[in-house]
């Protein structure tokens, strides 16, 4: 299933997100002239996208995907598994839980850059095609901020079902700070995206 | 399309969105059966429900949390439990509250109405489902009217319901309820009438109780009995029962037990001509449906009012029909009173006595054939103590049950075991015993200051000596763990020595102020209401007292085996007959009388190590029973040599935590149970003390050794294994 485009009313309009967003290390089969980049609209299935579609992308491909590959470094190398995750609407960050005595909140508390991917492969020739992949890297830290209850509340909002996980003091809320996107289109296409700094 | 549905003489009926009640409710008001005023609130309501609040989700997952196999029924009730508070607790969408409320508000106007489960796969002629969902009685005004309907929704996963459905092979993911509200019909006289007698199938059969039906189909108050000859309708006999009860609306909401006038206990419900209305009513329903039928309905005045019609499942016709055990798992305030007479007035006391009894016979100046004699009397008195303890003891448990169901759905907690809390009293035997074992540990301390540090403290000190012989006295069940090992007195100090060694605050250990507790629940009530909350309370109490204390007095009648078979087997090992003990009791009953035994090289049977399995585990998921978050040492315990090793701060895994190895509890810093439930001794006693307890996992004591790191989350139930 590739992201719809339709429902984009909650993400805000694409001035606004591509202040945040810049694309970088464009790989693409065409070249793409330089006067393009990060402002040109490109056809639907083009092999590059401008800013505000990509991100409206993303934000598609990651409310609708549940659970993500979370990798992470420990002492004796990397180390991922599947978790449940929710994007924030701007992008900059992901929100998961994990058990605290688990080996990924280990590694977690000894390094704290993570890579995430996030995919709607079908588990069909076609994926070559019609899948996304995107691998998100960040720095993760579990949060006691204010805004924790703000982030679990966004979190149940969208796995519901976890809300008993989620909620219970034996588990961490990790908040990770996006650093970079890395976005696969048609098997061999890949965009970059980084936040701008504010 | 609409979801809130007047069932009408024009309805259109769709079984498949307003259930099987109110499908059969429909067919009866279009031929013109006199019934309640009806409305459905369709499937569709409760499939929006449980989606846009993720409660499907959260279902899932607790009933996915085990392999239904693996769990007992005890189990099944806490998850049914569980998930019957995320029903109670889980707000309206607003928008679908706003609806209901003037929905109900325009049906009804306030009036009192009955609350019924209406299930697609109900009332067929293969799955009756009959007495598995919840009815709710005599509620007014949307607020109780929308708690009830909760309610009914959730006993789509009651542990009976889980059960039928699981015997049935029925979908869970497909499952889904509808709810019938009808006007409540406050009747003189009700009952059901069962098309086919089970019996004689030449035969219907009528049964009916003054006052309300639910009595009746709860089975706490006995009915009249009719039975009718299908072919001429003539009355074939009727059974009058000892009349004394009937169940009757409470003034304000609910449902309320009253005594009989003189007029009523002498006189049976029905007239002859009443039954004979019954019957004839009956016969035509069965004619509307093409099967028999199984009816229940009510008199107010002269007038026969259906309340509801299902057809009689094949299965009902055949012997062996478990529907009655289903209905068993639900047991009646009422019920409850009598079987509590019967425990404490006569079951509890004789079982003492026996084992008094036993404990004055001398063993040791009995001959061969009198101590044979003596061990299989043994083996037969506990028995039928064994046998006992399943059909009265257990059943009674349900107290604690209803009990927990009664205090949620009037505080509406977010732990649904938030009441076990009020359970817990000083008169428990193992709350005294580990009381003595803290006190025995400070006076150890004292005793150790007193003599010289470098010293061991011996047993042959006369303080020790003086506790260990004043705890031998008092709880001699513990002999029963104690048997079979030589150096009591030194183990004994040991255990005393750890106790010495725990933090200042585990040592209060239980702390009984559920005064509190108890004022914050009760307050929740008024008039009859409260009359009854004290009483469910004072008897759940009871109930779970005796679930720690009938194991105990259990335990003292194996206790008296072990003594005899000790006994038989200390001789033939002296003569050389045998090298060492551990015998069944035959085998020393047939060596006793001299008689030759192919002794069996081990009698202990334990599961082949699986090494290849228990070096990969790294994590195992069962309930979280205990709530709290600690690591620790394990020690596995398989024996009751197992238990004196045990050192304050380990993680015990067990198979079971029994009351009789309930003193090590508090030198735990946590507990895994292979054995599953939230009101089993080991989970009851780690709440106490407040330490993390995780039951019901699987493979506990196969899959982790003693000295593994154990991280125990009693929050979510997961037990995290590091071998070093």
């Amino acid at each position: 299933m590739s992201p719809s485009r339709k429902d984009t009313s909650n993400l805000g309009n694409s001035e606004q997100t591509d202040r945040f967003w810049s694309i970088g290390d464009i790989s693409v089969e065409t070249a793409l002239p330089d006067e393009y980049k990060g402002t040109v609209q490109f056809e639907e299935h083009g092999h590059v996208r401008s800013v505000s579609d990509l991100v409206e992308e993303l934000h598609n491909l990651f409310s609708v995907q549940n659970l993500a590959v979370l990798a992470t470094t420990g002492k004796t190398g990397p180390y991922g598994n599947l978790i449940a995750f929710m994007a924030s609407h701007d992008l900059k960050y992901f929100v998961f839980s994990t058990q605290k005595a688990t080996r990924k909140f280990g590694n977690l508390s000894e390094n704290p850059n993570v890579a995430f991917v996030i995919d709607n492969r079908s588990n069909k020739i076609e994926d070559f095609v019609n899948a996304v992949a995107v691998t998100a890297m960040g720095k993760a830290f579990e949060t006691f901020s204010e805004d924790r209850e703000n982030l679990l509340q966004s979190f149940i909002e969208k796995h519901p079902h976890l809300k008993d996980f989620v909620t219970s003091p034996s588990c961490a809320l990790v908040k990770v700070e996006i650093e970079k996107y890395v976005c696969v289109f048609r098997f061999q296409n890949v965009i970059e995206l980084y936040p701008k700094n504010d | 399309m609409t979801d809130l549905i007047e069932i009408s003489g024009s309805v259109l009926i769709e079984k498949d969105r307003m259930g099987g009640k109110s499908a059969a409710i429909a067919r009866l008001i279009k031929a013109g059966f006199k019934v309640p005023l009806s409305f459905v609130i369709t499937r569709d309501v409760y499939d929006f429900f449980v989606e846009v609040t993720g409660l499907r989700g959260r279902i899932f997952l607790e009933l996915t949390r085990k392999d239904f196999s693996d769990m007992r029924w005890e189990e099944m009730w806490d998850t049914a439990l569980r998930i019957r508070n995320f029903f109670l607790t889980t707000p309206w969408p607003s928008s679908l509250r706003r609806r209901l409320e003037t929905f109900i508000r325009e049906s009804f106007n306030n009036s009192q109405v009955t609350v019924r489960s209406s299930a697609p796969e109900e009332d067929s002629t293969k799955t009756s489902f009959a007495g598995v969902h919840e009815s709710v009685v005599n509620k007014s005004g949307p607020d109780s009217v929308m708690d009830a309907i909760k309610l009914v929704w959730a006993s789509l996963w009651s542990d009976r319901a889980m059960m039928y459905r699981r015997e049935l092979g029925l979908d869970f993911n497909k499952s889904s309820m509808a709810v019938l509200i009808q006007e409540f019909i406050d009747g003189e006289k009700s009952g059901i009438f069962f098309g086919v007698s089970p019996d004689n199938q030449s035969h219907s059969v009528i049964e009916a109780v003054y006052g309300l039906n639910q009595g009746l189909v709860d089975g706490s108050v006995q009915p009249d009995r009719w039975m009718v000859n299908r072919e001429t309708g003539a009355v074939e006999s009727h059974v009058a029962p000892k009349r004394s009860i009937k169940i009757a609306p409470a003034k304000d909401q609910g449902v309320t037990t009253l005594e009989l006038s003189e007029s009523e206990i002498i006189s049976p419900p029905l007239s002859l001509a009443e039954v004979e209305t019954v019957f004839q009513s009956g016969q035509e329903a069965e004619k509307l449906f093409g099967f028999p039928q199984d009816v229940e309905w009510t008199f107010r005045g002269d007038e026969l009012i259906i309340l509801q019609s299902r057809p009689i499942t094949s299965s009902a016709l055949n012997p062996g029909d478990e529907r009655s055990w289903y209905r068993s798992l639900k047991k009646s305030l009422a019920s409850l009173r009598e079987l509590r007479k019967k425990v404490e007035n006569d079951l509890i006391p004789e079982m003492i006595k026996v084992a008094e009894n036993l404990a004055d016979i001398d063993l040791n100046g009995m001959s061969d054939l009198d101590l044979a004699e003596e061990i299989t009397r043994r083996t037969e008195i506990l028995k039928k103590w064994t046998d006992i303890y399943w059909a009265e003891f257990i059943p009674f448990a349900h107290a604690v049950r209803l009990f927990g169901q009664f205090y949620n759905d009037a505080l509406k907690p977010e732990d649904p075991f938030e009441f076990v809390s009020l359970l817990v009293t000083e008169d428990i035997l193992s709350v005294q015993r580990n009381r003595f074992l803290q006190n025995a540990s400070n006076e150890i301390s004292r005793l150790r200051t007193n003599e010289s540090p470098i010293n061991r403290l011996s047993w042959k000190n006369p303080g020790v000596r003086e506790l260990i012989d004043d705890y031998a006295r008092k709880f001699e069940e513990f002999s029963s763990v104690g048997m079979e090992l030589g150096n009591i007195e030194e183990k004994l100090l040991d255990l005393f020595s750890e106790f010495s060694r725990i933090p200042g605050e585990l040592k209060t250990g239980i702390k009984v102020s559920n005064r509190d507790k108890e004022d914050v629940f009760l307050s929740y009530f008024s008039g009859p209401a409260l009359e009854q909350a004290s009483e469910l309370l004072e008897l759940a109490r009871f109930s779970y007292r005796l679930r720690d204390d009938d194991n105990i007095y259990l335990g003292r009648l194996e206790s008296r085996l072990k003594a005899a078979l000790k006994s038989g087997e200390t001789r033939l090992i002296s003569r050389g007959v045998v090298p060492q003990g551990l015998l069944s009791p035959v085998e020393v009953v047939e060596l006793l009388r001299g008689k030759r035994v192919n002794l069996e090289p081990s009698k202990v049977e334990r599961p082949a190590p699986l090494e290849s399995y228990r070096s990969s585990v790294r994590q195992l998921l069962g309930q979280p029973a205990s709530s709290g978050f600690s690591s620790g040492v394990a020690r596995v315990i398989n024996s009751s040599e197992d238990l004196f090793s045990f050192k304050a701060g380990e993680v015990l895994i067990c198979d079971a935590v029994d009351p009789n190895i309930t003193f090590i509890v508090p030198l735990c810093a946590g507990i895994v149970e292979r054995r599953g439930g939230m009101l089993i001794h080991g989970a009851i006693i780690a709440r106490e003390y407040g330490i993390p307890c995780v039951t019901g996992v699987t493979d506990a004591a196969l899959a982790i050794q003693t000295g593994d790191q154990v991280t125990v989350d009693g929050f979510l139930g997961i037990v995290t294994l590091k071998r070093n």
